[in-house]
């Protein structure tokens, strides 16, 4: 087969492999979903229980875990028992995420001890997209909140996956 | 093993005319253009990995199997196609390093016995190169995953 031919081949391959996976995409992204990867977005902290109490209390977790120098984005959730934290570290202290997490984790426990909720924190980039996209969906109100824990559900048990 | 002859006068004649006129390997240029190399085959790894984080139900823990595979799968089909190995010619180590020299590694021996026919051609000699990989690979995890189960099972 000549070079050309076989670029050619090559080339129709790919683009119907792209077709196709994109193909899959169920729904498009909005809001600052669409750039929440490559972008600093600092979302405003969500709140499946609609309440003032509830307000204060992601508001003051958002502030806790960005004071910590090594993190530059956080997106937070806070559910009836569990609160969820994805956030992003600078690039440097990537190498000590690890550590990172389980010191984010201690001192969350630590500091809302009253509050007697789990925390679930991530550095991971995918529990920090679909946050973020939670977070967009809960901004309109004709979504249903029944919806809005399942999909708090599934980040969660996402989160918990490992291969 | 026997000591090492001392060079004769001859020898040491030729050797300083060889010297004269070999031309030398240009290691600099050789090394940067891997580095460029590579680094473009993992900036692509790195594309894939993000694709699958954002349109897929994938993490970044877990998005790095599609992704290995999947540039195992486009090494393949360019070995196939007979450009890998100009890829190969520009970059050296830097195209045989990353996880895309492995998928060359499997279809050129695959290629190269084909005339042999397709079960002892093909299929005795398409892991010849990348056999020892696999091996070294899945024995390794193995005596990891054992000693790791002992641990657990003395630690608690």
């Amino acid at each position: 087969m000549s070079n050309r031919k076989a670029m050619k081949v090559l080339m129709v391959i790919l683009i119907a492999c792209l077709f196709i996976t994109t193909g899959c995409m169920d729904t498009k992204k909005k809001g600052d979903a669409k750039w929440a990867l490559f972008k600093t977005t600092n979302p405003n902290p969500a709140v499946l229980n609609e309440t003032s109490e509830e307000f204060a209390f992601s508001e003051e977790i958002h502030k806790f875990v960005l004071s910590f120098p090594e993190i530059y984005d956080a997106a937070i959730v806070v559910g009836d028992k569990q609160v969820l934290v994805a956030y992003k570290v600078k690039q440097m202290q990537r190498f000590k995420m690890k550590k990172i997490e389980k010191k984010l984790k201690k001192k969350l426990e630590k500091k809302f001890k009253d509050q007697n909720r789990k925390f679930t924190v991530s550095s991971d980039f995918k529990i920090f997209l679909e946050v973020v996209e939670l977070n967009e969906n809960l901004k309109d109100e004709k979504y249903s909140r029944k919806k809005a824990k399942k999909h708090f559900k599934k980040i969660i048990k996402l989160e918990k996956e490992k291969t | 093993m026997s000591p090492k002859q001392p060079l004769t006068t001859k020898q040491k004649d030729y050797q300083k005319l060889e010297n004269k006129d070999e031309i030398k390997r240009p290691l600099l240029r050789n090394c940067i253009k891997a580095f460029l190399v590579g680094g473009f085959i993992c900036l692509i790894g790195q594309c894939i990995t993000v694709f699958y984080i954002y349109f897929f139900n994938f993490t970044e823990q877990t998005a790095s199997n599609p992704t290995v595979s999947t540039l195992v799968f486009i090494s393949m089909l360019l070995t196939g196609f007979g450009l890998y190995k100009k890829l190969g010619q520009l970059g050296g180590a830097g195209s045989a390093v990353p996880v895309t020299g492995f998928g060359n590694a499997v279809i050129s021996a695959a290629i190269e016995h084909r005339s042999e026919g397709l079960v002892l051609g093909v299929g005795g000699n398409i892991f010849k190169l990348a056999g020892s990989v696999i091996v070294f690979g899945v024995f390794s995890a193995f005596v990891v995953a054992l000693i790791k189960t002992i641990f657990q099972l003395i630690g608690g």
